[in-house]
């Protein structure tokens, strides 16, 4: 599995002279034009926008990357599972890493920049990972449950492209779920991505811990998704013949 | 009697065949005209067949285009599933169905190597004890440390070859590809089998022609529209 994340991570910088340099250069840029821009250009009444506003989209960039990738993940490899027999899973488990591991770099470079947005590191980040470990869960349940339904309907693949960046602006990024009128604040507390966010906000916006009751929302969110996941995940070896 | 290492037990797969298959338009057509309708067919592939293989023995499967050798071969590797029937192996098994499955054309040699042994089910550990081997084997030279995109065609499937015998497989599966590259080369891999053979390798070569089959295996399973009509020994 390791070999398929490296092969991945090579290729994909081949012959570029600065190569795994330049996974610096989306997050660094993404990350300053909007500070730059919420700062300066456009000042928002928000506290610290920015911060806000990158939290969540560096975030957000996880779930997007591997949902948007997952439904190739075994339809793009059907060459290696229809000629070889190895378990599975390791398509999508490195498929995953793949992504985790720029994913990281973003996160090295959000953390880097964390205080120039105005962050204050203190004692709340103890709660991340009791936030990011079910939010992984709960991407990984859903990419895996895409990338085999991926195989008998390939109407999957469009529905992802189409509905996630819809999903975005349903997710407290770009605004702040505080500053919804009540109605509309009730609508958007069905979006199974908002306690996640709404998490990382309290501990990275705020400082503060996150609400109990978001933790909770997570913890059963995440599992959830990633038991219904692994049970679409075992037909996998039932409609290899599809591919 | 040696001990038995392969037990295929009344093996079936059956194929959905759709035709006319299409999106909404087509379904909807269909409702107008026939012409458009799908039908869906099913298609015996692997019909009831059954045989056990021993230590070190090798069975040649024969038959004509589409009489299922091929998916008989996939499901003992356990790539398909059968609908009925079960296959029981014990030890490694190592389908051989293209040669350099999954090399990557930008990457090179000894990183192909790496990346195909493991998808054999080695780490990286075993990889590198063999690797020398390998490499020897197939006689790539000072090539090996080239992207593999620039190898000739003989030299990539040399390669895959390579990979794959030195996987140390119990039973290795191969498709029609036990000699490849040119007359040298074909003698070292006929040399190669006949000793994984004599180390305890079972063998199941998918054959058009008898003549192949007899020359790396004791016993044949003829197929024909997937039942198995004639076997024995050449």
């Amino acid at each position: 599995m390791f070999n398929l994340v490296a092969k991945e991570i090579k290729i994909r910088y081949m012959g570029a002279a600065l190569g795994f340099a330049w996974s610096l250069g989306n997050p660094l840029v993404v990350t300053l034009t909007y500070y730059m821009v919420f700062t300066y250009i456009l000042p928002s009444n928000q506290d610290r926008f920015a911060l806000h506003l990158v939290t969540g989209v560096v975030h957000w960039m996880l779930f997007s990357q591997i949902i948007l990738q997952s439904s190739d993940w075994l339809i793009g490899n059907n060459g290696l599972i229809r000629k070889l027999s190895f378990p599975r899973g390791l398509l999508p488990l490195s498929g995953a890493l793949t992504v985790g591991v720029f994913w990281l770099v973003a996160i090295a470079v959000y953390a880097a920049l964390y205080t120039l947005l105005g962050g204050y590191p203190g004692s709340a980040l103890l709660w991340y990972p009791l936030v990011l470990i079910p939010y992984v869960l709960m991407i990984m349940g859903l990419a895996l449950a895409i990338s085999v339904l991926q195989i008998t309907w390939r109407d999957i693949k469009h529905l992802t492209e189409v509905f996630v960046p819809l999903l975005f602006w349903l997710t407290p990024i770009v605004w702040v779920t505080a500053a919804l009128p009540h109605d509309i604040a009730q609508i958007v507390s069905f979006n199974p991505l908002a306690p996640f966010f709404n998490g990382f906000t309290a501990i990275l916006h705020e400082s503060v811990q996150p609400s109990l009751r978001d933790l909770a929302l997570c913890w059963g969110i995440g599992l959830a998704s990633v038991i219904a996941g692994l049970l679409v995940f075992k037909r996998a070896d039932k409609v290899v013949e599809l591919l | 009697m040696s001990k038995v290492i392969l037990k295929v037990e009344s093996l079936v797969k059956d194929f959905t065949i759709r035709h006319n298959h299409g999106g909404m338009k087509h379904k909807l057509a269909g409702l107008f005209n026939p012409r458009f309708q799908e039908r869906i067919e099913t298609l015996r592939a692997v019909n009831d067949v059954s045989f056990t293989l021993c230590k070190g023995e090798s069975l040649s499967l024969i038959g004509h285009n589409g009489s299922g050798k091929s998916t008989l071969l996939q499901l003992v590797s356990g790539i398909l599933l059968p609908s009925s029937g079960s296959v029981q192996a014990f030890g490694r098994v190592a389908p051989l169905i293209e040669l350099g499955v999954g090399f990557h054309p930008e990457l090179t040699g000894e990183e192909n190597i790496y990346l195909n042994a493991s998808l054999y089910g080695l780490r990286n550990k075993e990889t590198r004890a063999r690797f020398n081997d390998i490499a020897d084997f197939s006689g790539l030279g000072d090539f090996i440390d080239t992207p593999v995109k620039n190898y000739s065609s003989g030299m990539y499937m040399r390669l895959g070859f390579s990979v794959a015998v030195h996987v140390a497989p119990q039973i290795l599966l191969a498709d029609e590809v036990l000699a490849v590259g040119d007359q040298d080369f074909q003698d070292k891999c006929y040399q190669r089998i006949r000793h994984m053979q004599e180390d305890g390798m079972a063998l199941i070569l998918v054959t058009h022609s008898k003549e192949q089959g007899q020359r790396f295996c004791q016993r044949y399973l003829h197929l024909e529209k997937g039942r198995a009509i004639d076997e024995g020994r050449f």
